[in-house]
């Protein structure tokens, strides 16, 4: 059951490889045909939804769940889409979330230095390792409350209470199912009667990203470094914290950009929510709410949260949507 | 530097490394490090090396006699191929303090101006040369004072990194860099994976800590505030307490009146601090002043490390025992529990030679235990040592 829960440890990599006894090609038997359905759900699930559901059912039937999840690594591995592999990482790496919410303080430690996070009980709260630390916060980028200054470090340990600590735990899980997906794996390592689940998460990987990769975004050249960094990531499929997010958005609403033009940048997002997003872009571009239309953050700001990465065209700007005049 | 010049200086660099009791220290794995080194009179910097292992090195030392020798904090899969074909495996923490970063007055009244037309050089300060009326730049020198504010960084950083951390001390080395500085230098396994922007996020934290007081602050049920006496909250509390203890400082910040002002209160205010308590400073100061308060004392604690150095991945740290072609000294493993920054230039070793330079200016300097100079316009006999030192700072000549 446990291993249904995190079947990315590599506890359950053992434990399928000693119940199954099995590589790739032996997973052609129509005994296997459940867990090919579940991996490609999964897959699935992740696209459509950016989550994957997981009920008592499922985790009754644990071997399926186990044995599901290595065979749904192999196929968006088999795809080779980053935007994929951090769709799919992510939306596992939040389903796992859920069941963390319910683990005791001594498991969340022990589960954590599984997934590379070194940690410790601490007065009711955790320490987490600085080391650990620093490598996985480095993904909530701007977030105040997750900079280092702003926390208290001693001994070798970053404190943190019950939640952000479960937050970081999924952030490792993420990146070790990301690593995971990363491995060479092509078609031919597949069953041939198999090879239909390739194609089945390639049709819905591209029903629901069509011509998207293609989309051109903001005329080249004239964008400083930091919104071009940003600009690089959301294509790649990565997950922008939200205070990245705020300063692409609000870049590209101050250049002339309408709402759906942005809608269709963030629509890259691994964890996009066409609803959720409108509703935030529009506030942005001061269409609801107080009818305030948000600035670019200055400098300064983009700074602060490690984004800034100038140029000679920076050169006496304090704001990113100086930088046209500014770098000619 | 002409030829004549160069000569000596190549001779003194290769009998440095042949005699010398000092030795050469790369961290391992030798293999996975590029090296790089400062060569001939030209000063042709020559990346990319490799090296099998310690003796290799010394005898490339001895053979070439560079000026100047590199190793990578990065380890790479093929350290002698092109920046984009290395293959990077990650890289040691490495910082970066240098007195003419912390305070460009220090060490002013020892300066040399050297003319950037006629090369006439002299002391003091000038505006412009006097014989041929262009424009001159200032030569400095390592000395005791300047050593004294680096060490005083390097100590507060040495803290942050065992205290908050939590490294060992076996894995911060310490070294004096050989000019008017030091490098401390971490090749432990845990933080080579640190990426460009966890480095960047410590370098915030240790060099320019601008925390959101809010976050550091927690109110008790009781409605106190209070700050953890630990970490940067605990370094905070621990300044402020200095701030209040010193009436001139405090002046400084609040001005004379509110300075007076909470005089009477000071006894309460450090108590309060001293169980990391902030209602009774808040109360004396009031909630701007307190902002102001706070600044300066996040001024005050920042440690003056070289940011750009540590967040560089690719970066070549000057090889520990081998010589800066800056002042002909070697840098140093020091430890900082038993050397004082006295000790730094007295420690300098003595090539038991002699030469003869002409020297256009220098300042007093203390090199090896012993007083040299103010010199002008002078031909003298002076330690190998010292007159390649003169000759490096262009400011002296061998005849």
């Amino acid at each position: 059951m446990e291993l249904a829960k995190y079947p990315f440890l590599d506890r359950a990599r053992e434990y399928a490889g000693e119940i199954f006894d099995l590589s790739l090609t032996d997973l052609g038997d129509d005994t296997y045909e459940r867990v090919w359905n579940r991996a490609v759900e999964r897959i699935g699930e992740a696209i459509r939804e950016r989550g994957v559901h997981q009920d008592a059912e499922d985790l009754f039937d644990y071997r399926t769940e186990i044995l599901s999840f290595p065979l749904a690594v192999a196929l968006v591995a088999c795809v080779g889409d980053n935007r994929l592999r951090e769709v799919f990482s992510l939306a596992e790496a939040r389903r796992a979330r859920l069941h963390l919410n319910n683990e005791s303080a001594s498991y969340l430690v022990n589960l954590a230095s599984e997934v590379g996070v070194i940690a410790k009980e601490e007065d009711g709260d955790f320490g987490v390792s600085v080391l650990s630390y620093l490598k996985f916060v480095t993904a909530f980028k701007g977030a105040t409350s997750w900079k280092l200054v702003n926390r208290v470090v001693t001994k070798g340990y970053v404190l943190v209470n019950n939640n952000e600590f479960r937050r970081l735990i999924q952030e490792a899980i993420k990146v070790k199912i990301y690593s995971r997906t990363l491995r060479i794996v092509s078609p031919k390592d597949f069953p041939e009667n198999c090879l239909k689940y390739i194609q089945e998460v390639k049709k819905q990987w591209g029903a629901v990203f069509k011509e998207r990769a293609t989309t051109p975004i903001v005329g080249a050249r004239i964008t400083p470094p930091c919104i071009d960094r940003l600009k690089a990531k959301m294509e790649r499929g990565e997950n922008l914290s939200h205070f990245e997010r705020f300063a692409l958005a609000t870049y590209l609403l101050n250049t002339d950009k309408e709402v759906d033009e942005v809608l269709e940048i963030f629509s890259l997002s691994p964890d996009f929510n066409a609803r959720v997003a409108r509703y935030q872009i529009e506030h942005l571009a001061g269409l609801r709410g107080s009818k305030k239309k948000y600035t670019t953050p200055n400098c300064d700001a983009m700074k602060k949260s490690n984004l800034c990465y100038p140029d000679a065209g920076c050169d006496g700007i304090n704001n990113p949507l100086s930088y046209k005049r500014a770098g000619g | 530097m002409n030829e004549k010049n160069y000569s000596l200086v190549r001779k003194y660099i290769k009998q440095y490394y042949l005699k010398s009791k000092q030795s050469i220290w790369i961290p391992p794995p030798i293999l996975e490090r590029e090296f790089g080194f400062v060569i001939g009179l030209n000063k042709v910097m020559v990346r990319h090396k490799g090296f099998e292992n310690e003796e290799s090195v010394k005898a490339f030392l001895i053979n070439e006699a560079p000026l100047d020798a590199y190793h990578s904090a990065a380890l790479y899969d093929n350290p002698t191929a092109s920046m984009d074909e290395k293959g990077f495996k990650g890289a040691d923490l490495f910082f970066d303090i240098d007195a003419d970063h912390i305070d460009p007055e220090c060490g002013r009244d020892r300066r040399v101006w050297v003319c950037n037309s006629c090369n006439d050089a002299g002391l003091g300060y000038v505006e412009v040369c006097p014989r041929c009326k262009k424009g001159v730049s200032y030569v400095t020198f390592p000395n005791k004072e300047c050593i004294e504010v680096a060490m005083l960084e390097t100590k507060k950083l040495i803290l942050i990194l065992t205290e908050e951390f939590g490294f060992s001390y076996d894995d911060v080395k310490v070294y004096y860099s050989g000019n008017r500085g030091f490098h401390v230098y971490v090749p432990s396994e845990g933080v080579r994976s640190l990426d460009q922007d966890a480095r960047k996020e410590m370098i915030d934290y240790i060099a320019n800590p601008s925390p959101e007081l809010d976050l550091l602050v927690i109110k008790e049920e009781d409605k106190e505030m209070y700050m953890p006496k630990i970490g940067l909250p605990g370094r905070i509390l621990k300044e402020l307490k200095e701030v209040f203890e010193n009436q001139s400082v405090l002046e400084s910040i609040l001005g004379q009146r509110a300075a007076q002002r909470v005089r009477n209160e000071k006894a309460a205010i450090l108590a309060d601090l001293e169980s990391g308590r902030l209602g009774t400073l808040l109360r004396a100061v009031g909630k701007n002043n307190l902002k102001n308060i706070f600044e300066q004392t996040l001024n005050r604690i920042k440690v003056k490390v070289d940011p750009v150095v540590t967040i560089d991945l690719h970066r070549l740290v000057r090889m520990p025992g081998s010589i800066n072609s800056k002042t002909g000294f070697p840098k140093l493993k020091i430890d900082l529990q038993e050397v004082d920054a006295d000790d730094i230039l007295t420690n300098i070793e003595h090539q038991s030679s002699i030469i003869k330079v002409m020297v256009k200016a220098a300042p007093k300097i203390e090199v090896g235990g012993n007083v040299y100079g103010p010199y002008e316009n002078a031909i003298i006999d002076l330690p190998t040592e010292v007159g390649v030192l003169l000759i490096l700072r262009g400011v002296a000549e061998v005849i």
